[in-house]
C-alpha cells in the first residue's frame, strides 16, 4: 500500500555454456526485469540470439498467419493443454500438415478474391463503354490506328481538327462526363493524346472479350457468383480445420513465442567471447529464491549477485486486492516512479465515495450494481473486469448515499412531505434522519470544499513526502509545505468569508478565522519567493480555484437530482391525471427519462470524480513517468511444463 | 419585476454563461487531445486532464448563482 514492491538490482554472470540453460530458468521464474545491455565494450558486446530460434521464427510466423485468420476470444479457455515435449516432438509434422491444409486453401481464397476484384473493375467500365455504341471488338487491336477509350470533360473534336483531318469519334455523355473513342492514324497518336489531356482525358481499359457486352455482363455475373460461394465454401473448410486444431495451434504459438523469446535473451545481455552478464531487478523478497534456484541448476557455473546501485528501478504496484482495479486509472495517469507514493489506495477508497455523494440514489445505484455485475459476466478482458469492479463499488457506494440522501429515482423517501410517510401514513418515515439535498445544498456546498481542502491536503503530505525522498526536506518545504501552508489559509479565508455571511455582517470585515489565515499567507508568500520565485504566488489563485473546483460534487448530485424530480413531476402531475393516453405516455417518458439520467448518472460521476482525483489531487504530488515492471518470462495457457 | 426574479434571472446567466464560456475553451483542447491520443494512446490521461481543465470555469458561475440564490 502507498510504496510500490521492494526492488534489488541484481547481474547474473556465468559461462556462455550455461547461458541457454540460464534463460530457461529464467524465463519460467518469471521474475527478472532485464535492463538491456546498450554500450558495448572492448570485450563485452550485445548477444546473438541462440540458435534455434531461427526456425521457431519461421514456424511461428505461419502459425500466425494462419491464426490471425480466425479471432481469437481473449478469454478463450483450452479444453486440451499440451505439455511441451509432445509438442517438440510433433511440432515440425503438425506444423507442415497444417500449412498444406490450410495455407493452400488461404492462398486459393486470396486468388479468387483477387480475381473477384477484377471482374469487379471490369464490369464497372462495361456501361460506359456500352453508351459510346461500338461493339468491343472494334476498339481494340488495330495496327495503324491508334485508339484512346476514356472519360472527357467536354468533346475535343474541333481541336483534334487542328493537328489532323483524318480521324474518327464517337462521343456520348455518361453520368455528368462524356465517354468516346477516338480513332486516329499511328503518326498523329502522339500529338492528339496531348491535346485529349487537355479534355481531362482519363483513360479506359478495353476488356479481352468477344461478344455483345450483354453476355459479357451475365457471364461475369455467373463467375463471379461461382467465386463467391468457392470462397465461402473455403472459407467454412479453413474454419472448420483451424477449429478442429485449434487448442494445438494456439499451444505451439505459445510455446514457440516462449522458444522465440529464450532465445533473444543475449540480444539483451552483455556477452563476451566465454561468459555473459544479464542486469535487471527482482522483488526483493524473491531475490535468494532466484539466486539459489540457477546456482544449483547450474552447480555454480552461474553466479548472481546483488548489485547495490538502484539506478531506475522498475515499478510494481503492490496494492491490496480490493485496491487493484484502480491501477488501470493510476496507469491511466501515468505509472509511477519507484521512489513516488502509490495514490492507488487512496484513490480505491476515495473515488467510489465521490461517486455515491454525487450520485446517491437508492434505485440508480441498484441498477447500476445489477448491470454491473451482470456485464462482469459477458466481458472477461482484465481491463473491463477492472472498470465494471470500479462501477460495482460505485454502485454500493451510490447506494449507502441513496440512503443518507433519501433517495429513490428522483422520489423523496423520508420526511414530512415524503412518498414513503404519504402512501404508509406511517409516522416513522416522517422521522428517519436523512440529508435533503436540495434543502442542505448550501451547507453540502460548504462540505465539498471542506473535502476538497482535505483531499489537496493529503496529496501536498504526500507531495512532501515524494520531494523529500528525491531532493531532500529543504526542497520539500520550500516546493510543497508552503502549498500546503497556502491550502490552510485558503481553508480559514472561506470559514471567514461564511461565518460573515452567515452573522450577516459585511463579507471582509475582520474575524478571528482571517486573522489566523494572515500568518499563513505570509508564510506560504516567504517560502514561495525563495523557493519558486515570486512568479509562482499567482498559483495562490489557482490553489483556490481547485478549491471551488471541488462544488462540483454537489453541483453533479444537483443536476441529476434535478433531472428525475422533472422527469417524475412530468409523469405523475402532468400525464397520469389525463387518462389512458396520459398513463401510456407517462410510463415511457417516465422510463425514457430515467435511462437518460442513469447513463449520465454512470457517465458524469464517474468522469467528474476522475477529474477531481487527475486534476486537483494528483498534480500535488503525482509526477509519474516510471518503468512498468515487466519480468522475462510468461505466464502458460495453452502448455505446460512437465 | 421583483428583485428576486431578477436575482433568479443572474443566477441562471452565471451558469449558462460561464458554460457556453468553458465550452469554447474545451472545443480546441479537447480536438488538439484526441488528436494526441490518436498518436499515443498512452496519452489519454493526460489528454483528459487538460480537455477538462476550464470546466472549473463553470464551478464558478455555479457557486456565483448558489450565492445569489441562497444568501
Amino acid at each position: 500500500m502507498f510504496k510500490p514492491v521492494e526492488m534489488v538490482k541484481v547481474s547474473i554472470v556465468g559461462s556462455r555454456d550455461h547461458f541457454e540453460k540460464t534463460a530457461e530458468i529464467l524465463h519460467r521464474l518469471n521474475l527478472l526485469h532485464i535492463e538491456d545491455y546498450g554500450e558495448e565494450s572492448e570485450y563485452f558486446k550485445v548477444g546473438q540470439p541462440f540458435e534455434r530460434a531461427s526456425k521457431a521464427s519461421k514456424f511461428l510466423v505461419t502459425l500466425r498467419s494462419m491464426l490471425s485468420y480466425i479471432k481469437v476470444d481473449p478469454a478463450y479457455e483450452p479444453k486440451k493443454v499440451y505439455s511441451i515435449s509432445e509438442l517438440d516432438s510433433m511440432l515440425e509434422e503438425k506444423v507442415s500438415e497444417l500449412e498444406s491444409k490450410i495455407s493452400s486453401r488461404l492462398e486459393e481464397i486470396r486468388k479468387s478474391e483477387e480475381e473477384l476484384r477484377k471482374l469487379e473493375d471490369e464490369r464497372r467500365i462495361l456501361d460506359p463503354l456500352r453508351t459510346i455504341g461500338l461493339p468491343v471488338d472494334l476498339l481494340r487491336g488495330y495496327k495503324n490506328l491508334t485508339v484512346f477509350v476514356g472519360y472527357f470533360s467536354t468533346n475535343p473534336m474541333e481541336k483534334i481538327m487542328e493537328v489532323t483531318k483524318e480521324f474518327e469519334i464517337f462521343f456520348s455523355e455518361y453520368d455528368k462526363e462524356f465517354v468516346g473513342a477516338v480513332f486516329v492514324k499511328n503518326e498523329f497518336a502522339q500529338d492528339v493524346f496531348k491535346v485529349l489531356q487537355e479534355f481531362g482525358y482519363r483513360e479506359i481499359t478495353v476488356p479481352e472479350f468477344e461478344g455483345s457486352y450483354d453476355e459479357r455482363l451475365t457471364e461475369i455475373e455467373k463467375r463471379t457468383n461461382e467465386l463467391k460461394e468457392k470462397i465461402q465454401s473455403l472459407r467454412s473448410e479453413v474454419e472448420e480445420l483451424e477449429k478442429e486444431n485449434l487448442d494445438l495451434m494456439l499451444a505451439m504459438e505459445e510455446h514457440l513465442t516462449i522458444e522465440i523469446e529464450k532465445s533473444e535473451l543475449p540480444l539483451r545481455s552483455a556477452v563476451s567471447k566465454y561468459a555473459f552478464v544479464v542486469a535487471g531487478y527482482v522483488p526483493k523478497d524473491k531475490y535468494q529464491e532466484m539466486k539459489s534456484e540457477i546456482e544449483r541448476a547450474t552447480d555454480r557455473k552461474v553466479v548472481v549477485e546483488q548489485l547495490t546501485d538502484d539506478m531506475k528501478p522498475p515499478t510494481a504496484l503492490k496494492n491490496p486486492r480490493f485496491a487493484k482495479p484502480f491501477e488501470l486509472l493510476t496507469f491511466t495517469y501515468t505509472t509511477p516512479k519507484y521512489h513516488e507514493v502509490d495514490p492507488t489506495t487512496l484513490m480505491a477508497i476515495v473515488f467510489p465515495l465521490m461517486f455515491g455523494f454525487m450520485l446517491g440514489d437508492i434505485g440508480y445505484g441498484v441498477i447500476i450494481l445489477i448491470l454491473g455485475l451482470w456485464l462482469k459476466t459477458k466481458l472477461k478482458t482484465p481491463g473491463w473486469q477492472d472498470l465494471l469492479t470500479i462501477l460495482i463499488y460505485s454502485a454500493v457506494s451510490t447506494i449507502a448515499f441513496g440512503f443518507i440522501y433519501g433517495e429513490l429515482l428522483g422520489f423523496e423517501l423520508f420526511g414530512e412531505h415524503s412518498v414513503l410517510a404519504e402512501l404508509t401514513h406511517n409516522e416513522f418515515f416522517k422521522h428517519v434522519p436523512h440529508v435533503n439535498r436540495l434543502e442542505m445544498a448550501p451547507a453540502i456546498l460548504v462540505l465539498t470544499i471542506a473535502i476538497g481542502v482535505l483531499h489537496m491536503g493529503v496529496g501536498y503530505v504526500f507531495g512532501i513526502l515524494n520531494v523529500k525522498k528525491e531532493h531532500g526536506w529543504k526542497h520539500a518545504v520550500y516546493e510543497k509545505l508552503n502549498w500546503l501552508l497556502a491550502l490552510i489559509s485558503i481553508a480559514f479565508i472561506i470559514t471567514g468569508f461564511i461565518l460573515n455571511q452567515m452573522a450577516g455582517k459585511f463579507a471582509f470585515s475582520i474575524n478571528f478565522a482571517y486573522i489566523i489565515a494572515m500568518p499563513l499567507v505570509i508564510a506560504w508568500a516567504i517560502l514561495t519567493i525563495k523557493g519558486e520565485g515570486a512568479m509562482f504566488l499567482i498559483e495562490y489563485l489557482t490553489l483556490l480555484s481547485n478549491t471551488i473546483s471541488y462544488a462540483r460534487l454537489l453541483a453533479v448530485g444537483l443536476a441529476s437530482v434535478g433531472f428525475a424530480i422533472a422527469f417524475n413531476y412530468m409523469v405523475l402531475e402532468m400525464l397520469f391525471p389525463m387518462g389512458i393516453v396520459g398513463i401510456v405516455a407517462g410510463i415511457i417518458i417516465f422510463l425514457l427519462g430515467h435511462f437518460i439520467n442513469l447513463l449520465l448518472g454512470i457517465l458524469d460521476p464517474g468522469l467528474q470524480s476522475l477529474r477531481l482525483h487527475y486534476v486537483e489531487h494528483f498534480v500535488k504530488y503525482f509526477e509519474g513517468g516510471g518503468v512498468r515492471y515487466s519480468p522475462f518470462g510468461k505466464i502458460r495457457k495453452f502448455t505446460k511444463e512437465e | 419585476m421583483p428583485v428576486e426574479g431578477m436575482v433568479a434571472v443572474g443566477a441562471g446567466l452565471a451558469v449558462g454563461l460561464a458554460g457556453i464560456g468553458a465550452g469554447l475553451g474545451e472545443q480546441g483542447i479537447g480536438a488538439a487531445a484526441v488528436g494526441a491520443m490518436a498518436e499515443d494512446p498512452d496519452f489519454f490521461g493526460r489528454g483528459l486532464l487538460m480537455t477538462v481543465i476550464p470546466e472549473t470555469i463553470v464551478i464558478f458561475g455555479l457557486v456565483i448563482s448558489f450565492l445569489l440564490m441562497f444568501i
